[in-house]
């Protein structure tokens, strides 16, 4: 109940005096405005949890105030209560089906009111909290599916993930790891752009269709590039109406513990990052965000390997996290970290146990790091 | 104390000018920024600026929007352009190279000005 915010809109300063008194007691926060065309903007900027409103005020009353809030989709499912001065015009509005809460009849005691108000407040945020928990347990079935259990052993390289979803809800990123035959292995690290329940979903889906993608592209070919999964993937997604509106960002690397290459490319993802020695090379793929346009243009990069090197692919949440200042980690600062890294470290430990302390363990998105050593 | 809209839009020289007056652009506001943009889109607008110069902090999500915004609007034969300051090569417009999708101007003259040509 605490940090709540409610609007109450109410021509009568007095009346409006004494209801901003009782709300501010009971916990919540509280803005007001005089008539409805005062309270539409304060909606827009203050975006409260709740709205209180008159129905007869100037310039604007309360038929026309909820009026147009009905029309605009960032304001529409505020819960609204209106205060009503008689029993005509709660009928003469209930007539309209304005999609309410409650009518409060203002012949009440304020605190009455009030204390109606929270019960609504209470039974709303309840029901959000069950419909919160019944989607939580159906995402962690897909939590399952979009990050592998178990990490892919590989001749020459040791391979390591860490990824914690946002809330412990699994959010917008999906790692995969497809072994392609006994020298190349595939590593494939997406993120949908957007996040909590849309994300989750269309991870899922993206998973399925990249999985798809490299499986069906590389079953007939003798040579393994990143661009053509890229390329495919591009052309597949612009045409598909339902998921042309969702951007994903890519990165696909294939190692080849044969001639210790690896090749990299990617759709508008962050870049490799490569540490050789006291060096880190940051690589950007400079590939297009999937499905943006027809015929974008993927290039792959191409390098050799040797003992002790390390590479990263990650995706925002950890260049995107923030300290208690609010400040974002930055890719200088993830450099340093990474320069920290001696050879005998676990890599994904290290920049873990940094960036829990970076952040307090307050994180704000998904973290999803794949770390790759050369044995 | 009047609040100063997040989101704030006006015309010039034929242009609709949308500045966000707000220190970070991220997920809290991608939402309804995107809604914001798209509602001038869908009534016919074909030339929008989208003023970020007072924006520190863009956030992926935020991105998304602004993605999402520059399809939809290029799909209906407009354009959308952003006043940005881009020179921190630390910011995720630059790492991720998302910054070639959009024409980024420095100030708000020269992308009203790139309307014209």
């Amino acid at each position: 109940m605490n940090e709540l915010k409610i609007l109450l809109v109410e021509d009568d300063p007095n009346v409006l005096r004494i209801y901003n008194f009782e709300l501010k007691k009971a916990g919540y926060i509280c803005k007001t405005a005089l008539n409805g065309k005062e309270g539409l903007e304060e909606a827009k900027n203050f975006l409260p949890d709740f709205i209180i409103s008159d129905v007869a005020m100037p310039v604007m009353n309360g038929f026309e105030f909820r009026k147009n809030m009905l029309t605009d989709p960032s304001l529409r499912k505020i819960p609204f209560v209106f205060l009503t001065s008689n029993d005509s015009d709660k009928d003469t509005l209930q007539g309209y089906d304005l999609e309410i809460e409650e009518y409060i009849s203002k012949t009440l005691s304020p605190r009455i009111v009030i204390a109606k108000i929270s019960a609504i407040v209470k039974s709303l945020m309840l029901g959000k909290q069950n419909a919160l928990e019944e989607i939580r347990k159906s995402a962690g079935n897909f939590a399952n599916s979009v990050v592998p259990k178990e990490l892919p052993i590989f001749n020459n390289f040791e391979i390591n993930h860490w990824h914690r979803p946002f809330d412990e809800v699994p959010g917008g990123d999906f790692i995969d790891y497809i072994k392609l035959d006994e020298n190349n292995l595939a590593i494939i690290l997406g993120d949908v752009m957007g996040k909590r329940w849309g994300a989750w979903y269309f991870a899922y889906a993206y998973a399925g269709y990249v999985r798809n993608a490299v499986r069906t592209i590389f079953d007939s070919v003798d040579n393994y590039f990143p661009s053509l999964i890229l390329k495919k993937l591009n052309e597949t997604i612009y045409k598909d109406e339902k998921i042309a509106d969702v951007f994903i960002t890519l990165s696909v690397i294939i190692l080849n513990n044969q001639d210790m290459s690896v090749k990299y490319g990617g759709a508008g993802d962050i870049p490799l990052f490569i540490k050789k020695g006291n060096e880190v090379l940051i690589e950007q793929s400079n590939g297009m965000l999937l499905g943006f346009t027809d015929g974008s243009i993927y290039v792959d990069k191409e390098y050799r390997l040797e003992k002790h090197d390390r590479l990263f692919l990650i995706t925002d949440g950890i260049l995107e996290a923030q300290n208690p200042g609010s400040e974002i980690l930055g890719a200088d600062k993830l450099v340093q970290i990474i320069k920290s890294v001696d050879d005998n470290e676990n890599a994904a430990d290290v920049i873990k146990s940094n960036l829990s302390d970076y952040t307090q363990n307050k994180f704000t998105d998904d973290i999803s790091l794949i770390t790759i050593t050369v044995n | 104390m009047e609040a100063v809209r997040k989101f704030e839009d006006y015309i010039k020289d034929d242009v609709t000018v949308i500045q966000l007056n707000m220190n970070q652009a991220t997920l809290t506001e991608a939402g309804r920024f995107r809604t914001f943009v798209i509602d001038f889109i869908e009534k016919g607008t074909s030339k929008i600026i989208v003023d970020l110069r007072k924006c520190s902090i863009i956030d992926s999500t935020f991105l998304g929007a602004l993605v999402f915004s520059l399809k939809k609007i290029t799909a209906n034969n407009g354009n959308l352009r952003l006043v940005f300051n881009n020179n921190s090569q630390n910011n995720i417009f630059m790492l991720t190279g998302i910054n070639k999708v959009f024409k980024i101007y420095p100030d708000l003259e020269t992308a009203i000005q790139s309307f014209e040509n």
